[in-house]
C-alpha cells in the first residue's frame, strides 16, 4: 500500500494544477467535478491506507519521494509517513473535504470566481494532507504556511470587499506571529537535536525521550515546547492569537466549514500530538497547553452567547470546542484531543454548511434577530442542523457527547496539576455551549419569522447542497459509537500504538546511556536517574474507572439538558427574559458583547504603537536622516559645481592667463626649490 | 661692448616670448594672437639655437629645423581653420567665439 500513498496529495494537486490554469477558458464549470473527483479519489486511497493500517497493531507505512535538501549532516526528505494517528487525520480531512466540495458546487454556482474557488479548495486540501503525512518538521512547517496561505486567498475571495481583505490580512498576520513561534521551535530543535526528522533512533523522538543523557536540559524542552505551542496558538486560534478566526467569516462559507472549522484549525492540535514526545518531556510547557485550552474554551464560549451573528456564534463555537482539544493535550489525554478533534470536524463542519444553507435561503442575511420559523422552509437544513447542535451541546448520544466527556475526564483522571481545574472549567463551558447553541436554533428555525415574508421567501438549498448535509449528519450523530466504551472503544485501541512510544523508547535511552557508562560512569549516573524520573513523571493515558466516567456521563449530560432548557426557557417561552439578565449583568455583558476587548487591547497596545513606530521609521528614519543624506549630498555637490562652473567663462584669454600662470607657478617652484640657478 | 655671450640670446628669447604671451593675453583678434603665438615658438628656436651654439653640438640647430617645418605646417592648419571661422560668424574676434559653453 505503501507505493500508492503518493496519490493522497497528488491527486488534488493535480486539480489545482488543472482548475487554475485552465479553468477560466477551458473547463469552466467543469472544475467543481474534476475537483470533486480527485478528492474523491483521495479519501478511496486514505480509506484503503486506513483499512491496511488496522491490519496489525503497530503498522507503520512509509514512502520516500525525493531528498529535498541534501546538505551534510542537514538532510530534509519529503518522506510521507502514515501511522494510526495520520490515518485518522487523514480520512477526517478527505471525508469532509469531499463533501465540501459537492456542497460548494451547489453554494458556489452563481459566483463569478467559481473556477478560482475550485483551484484554491484542491491546493489547501493538497497542503493539509501533506501537513498530515510530512515525516520531519520542517515540511510540516512548510505545509504548515501553505494552509495559511490557502486560508488567507480564501478569506479574502470576494476581495472586492474591503472587509474580506482586512480579514484576511489580520488572519495572515495574526498567525505569523505564530509562527515565527514555530520557525524558532524548529531552528531549537535542530541545534539541539541536530535532526528534524521525527522518527526513527536518531529522530526528535527518541532523542527528545532521553535528552537528559544527551546533556539536553529540561529548560530547552520546555523552550521547543512552547515554542513549537505558540505556533499551534496561531493555527489553532487559542488564546491569545485566536482573534483572527472570527473575522475569517468573511470567507464563503464552505470555506469556514472546511478550513476554518474542520480541518485546518486543527492542524495545532495535530501538531502538538505529533510532537507529545517532546511535550511529556515537560511539565511546565503541559501546564501553559492545558491553562490556555480550558481559558480559551470558556472566554469564545461567553462571546458566542451574546453574538447575533449566525456564522460568529458557530466561528467562536469552534475557538471554543479547540480549546476543549488542547487542554485535552495539556493533560496528556492525547487521544481524547484527537477524538474530539474527529468527532469536532463533522459535526462543525455540518454546523457551518447549515449555516451556509441558511444564508443561501436568506439572500445572504446573518443576522439571527432577523430569521425566525425557518424550520418551515427548510426542514433538511433544520434536521441536520439541529443534529450537529446535539452533537456540538454534548447531548447523549450524539458524537460530541462521547469525545468532549473523555476530553474532560481526562482532564479531571490526569496527573497534571491543572487536569482538575480544567476538568471544571470544560464542565461550564459545555453548559455555556449548550445555552448558545440553542440560542441559535431557537432564534433562527422557531417562532415566528422576524423577517418580511413579502420581500424574502426562504427555500430549501438544492440537492448539491442538501446531501452533503444529510451525509455529514450521519457521523456527526453516531461516530461517537467508535469510541464506546469510554476509554476502551475500538478508537482507543487504534490510536494506542501512537501514544504508548513513551516508555519504549526511555527504555532506549537507558540502553544507549548505558553505552556511555564505561567512559564516564560518574556524570552517565546521575544522567540514567535524571531519565528514569522524567519517566517517572511522565503523564501516561490513565484508565479511570468506569465509575467516574458514569459520573462524569451523567454530570455533563445534566449540564447539557440544563443549557438547552434555559434557551428554551429564553428563546421560546420567554420566561427568563436576555435583555432582562443583559441589564442586570450589564459590566459583564459589556464584557462579553465586546470579546472582552480584546480587538481594542490589541489595537492599543500592539498595533498602534508598531503603526507609530513604523510611522517613525518612514517619517523621520527613512525621509529626513536616509533620504535626507543622500540628497544632502546630491546638493552639497551641486551647490559647488554650481560656484565652480563660473570658472569655466568661454573666454580664450582667460585659459591663456591660466595657462600662463601655472607655467609662471610651476618655474617659479623649480627655481625656488630645485634649480641651483639663483643661489 | 664685449663678447656676444649665450645670456643675451636668452635675453632676447624671453623678451619675445613675453611679447607674444602678452599678444595671446591681451588681443581679442584671432589673427593677432595667432602671430604672437608663432612670436612665441620663434623665441623658442631663438634659444634652442643659442644652446645649440654654446654646447658646441648641432642638436639644437636639428631641433629648430624640425620645429620651423611643423610650424609651417600648424600654420597653415591654424589660418585654414581662422579663415573657416571667419567664414562662417563673420568676426576673428575670440570673445564672440562661445558656442561650445553655452
Amino acid at each position: 500500500m505503501e507505493h500508492y500513498l503518493f496519490l493522497i496529495p497528488l491527486l488534488p494537486l493535480v486539480a489545482f494544477v488543472i482548475n487554475l490554469l485552465l479553468g477560466r477558458w477551458v473547463v469552466k464549470h467543469a472544475s467543481a467535478y474534476i475537483a470533486q473527483v480527485a478528492m474523491f479519489g483521495s479519501w478511496v486511497v486514505s480509506v484503503l491506507v486506513f483499512f491496511d493500517i488496522r491490519g496489525s497493531s503497530d503498522k507503520v507505512l512509509e514512502q520516500h519521494l525525493f531528498t529535498w535538501i541534501p546538505s551534510g549532516t542537514f538532510n530534509v526528505p519529503v518522506t510521507l509517513h502514515v501511522d494510526q494517528l495520520a490515518s485518522i487525520m487523514l480520512l477526517v480531512v478527505t471525508t469532509v473535504s469531499t463533501l465540501v466540495f459537492v456542497y460548494s458546487k451547489g453554494y458556489m454556482a452563481h459566483d463569478g470566481g467559481f473556477y478560482r474557488f475550485f483551484a484554491y479548495l484542491p491546493l489547501f486540501a493538497f497542503s493539509m494532507l501533506m501537513l498530515v503525512l510530512a515525516n520531519n518538521l520542517l515540511l510540516l512547517y512548510v505545509f504548515w504556511e501553505a494552509v495559511g496561505l490557502c486560508s488567507y486567498l480564501l478569506i479574502g475571495f470576494w476581495f472586492r470587499r474591503r472587509s474580506a481583505n482586512e480579514a484576511a490580512v489580520k488572519a495572515f498576520v495574526v498567525n505569523r506571529v505564530g509562527d515565527v513561534g514555530f520557525g524558532l521551535g524548529i531552528m531549537l530543535t535542530f541545534w539541539t537535536f541536530g535532526t528534524v526528522d521525527f522518527y526513527g533512533p536518531d529522530g526528535i523522538f527518541a532523542k527528545a525521550a532521553n535528552h537528559a543523557a544527551l546533556g539536553v536540559s529540561g529548560g530547552t524542552m520546555t523552550a521547543i515546547a512552547l515554542l513549537l505551542f505558540l505556533g499551534a496558538c496561531g493555527k489553532s486560534a487559542q488564546f491569545p492569537l485566536h482573534v483572527w478566526l472570527p473575522d475569517a467569516m468573511e470567507g464563503p462559507t464552505p470555506v469556514s466549514a472546511l478550513i476554518h472549522a474542520a480541518t485546518m484549525v486543527t492542524a495545532g492540535v495535530y501538531m502538538v500530538a505529533r510532537t507529545h514526545p517532546i511535550y511529556l518531556q515537560s511539565e511546565s510547557a503541559l501546564v501553559v497547553v492545558a491553562l490556555i485550552g480550558a481559558f480559551t474554551s470558556f472566554l469564545a464560549a461567553t462571546i458566542a452567547l451574546v453574538q447575533y451573528d449566525l456564522k460568529k456564534v458557530i466561528a467562536y463555537s469552534t475557538i471554543s470546542q479547540l480549546g476543549y482539544m488542547v487542554f485535552a493535550l495539556g493533560t496528556g489525554a492525547w487521544v481524547a484531543a484527537i477524538f474530539h478533534l474527529m468527532t469536532h470536524a463533522f459535526f462543525k463542519g455540518l454546523l457551518f454548511l447549515g449555516a451556509g444553507s441558511v444564508m443561501h435561503g436568506m439572500h445572504d442575511e446573518l443576522d439571527m434577530r432577523k430569521m425566525g420559523g425557518l424550520r418551515k422552509f427548510m426542514p433538511i437544513t433544520f434536521w441536520t442542523f439541529l443534529i450537529a447542535s446535539f452533537a456540538n451541546a454534548g447531548l447523549i448520544p450524539f458524537a460530541g457527547f462521547w469525545s468532549k466527556d473523555e476530553a474532560i475526564v481526562g482532564a479531571w483522571a490526569s496527573a497534571s496539576s491543572v487536569g482538575k481545574l480544567a476538568a471544571v472549567v470544560g464542565l461550564i463551558t459545555a453548559f455555556l455551549t449548550a445555552l448558545y447553541m440553542f440560542r441559535c436554533v431557537f432564534m433562527t428555525f422557531f417562532k415566528a419569522p422576524r423577517f418580511n415574508p413579502e420581500a424574502i421567501h426562504p427555500h430549501e438549498s438544492g440537492a448539491w447542497m442538501a446531501v452533503p448535509l444529510v451525509i455529514l449528519a450521519v457521523p456527526a450523530a453516531l461516530i461517537g459509537f467508535i469510541g464506546f466504551p469510554p476509554e476502551n472503544g475500538p478508537f482507543q485501541h487504534f490510536l494506542e500504538p501512537v501514544f504508548e512510544q513513551a516508555p519504549a523508547q526511555t527504555t532506549h535511552a537507558n540502553e544507549q546511556a548505558s553505552l556511555y557508562t564505561i567512559q564516564e560512569p560518574a556524570t552517565t549516573r546521575t544522567a540514567i536517574a535524571a531519565a528514569q524520573a522524567a519517566t517517572a513523571t511522565e503523564t501516561h493515558e490513565t484508565h479511570v474507572s468506569t465509575a467516574t466516567t458514569v459520573t462524569f456521563g451523567i454530570i455533563s449530560t445534566i449540564i447539557a439538558v440544563s443549557g438547552i432548557f434555559v434557551a428554551y426557557l429564553t428563546y421560546i417561552t420567554g420566561t427568563i427574559s436576555a435583555t432582562a439578565i443583559g441589564a442586570r449583568f450589564a459590566p459583564l455583558y459589556q464584557l462579553f458583547v465586546n470579546k472582552w476587548y480584546l480587538d481594542e487591547i490589541y489595537h492599543n497596545y500592539i498595533t498602534m504603537p508598531f503603526y507609530n513606530f513604523a510611522m517613525f521609521l518612514w517619517r523621520i528614519v527613512d525621509v529626513k536622516i536616509i533620504d535626507g543624506t543622500v540628497n544632502g549630498v546630491a546638493a552639497l555637490i551641486g551647490a559647488i559645481s554650481q560656484r565652480m562652473r563660473t570658472v569655466q567663462t568661454g573666454l580664450l584669454a582667460n585659459y591663456a592667463l591660466g595657462i600662463a600662470l601655472g607655467m609662471v607657478i610651476i618655474v617659479g617652484i623649480y627655481l625656488a626649490g630645485f634649480s641651483t640657478l639663483f643661489r | 661692448m664685449g663678447h656676444l655671450g649665450v645670456e643675451h640670446y636668452l635675453f632676447l628669447s624671453a623678451i619675445l616670448f613675453i611679447i607674444g604671451l602678452m599678444g595671446v593675453l591681451v588681443r581679442r583678434n584671432l589673427l593677432i594672437i595667432f602671430m604672437c603665438v608663432e612670436l612665441m615658438m620663434t623665441a623658442v628656436n631663438i634659444s634652442l639655437v643659442a644652446f645649440g651654439t654654446a654646447t658646441d653640438t648641432l642638436n639644437g640647430q636639428a631641433f629648430v629645423v624640425f620645429t620651423v617645418a611643423v610650424a609651417a605646417a600648424e600654420a597653415a592648419v591654424g589660418l585654414g581653420i581662422i579663415l573657416a571661422l571667419s567664414r562662417r560668424g563673420k568676426t576673428v574676434d575670440v570673445d564672440d567665439m562661445h558656442s561650445l559653453r553655452d
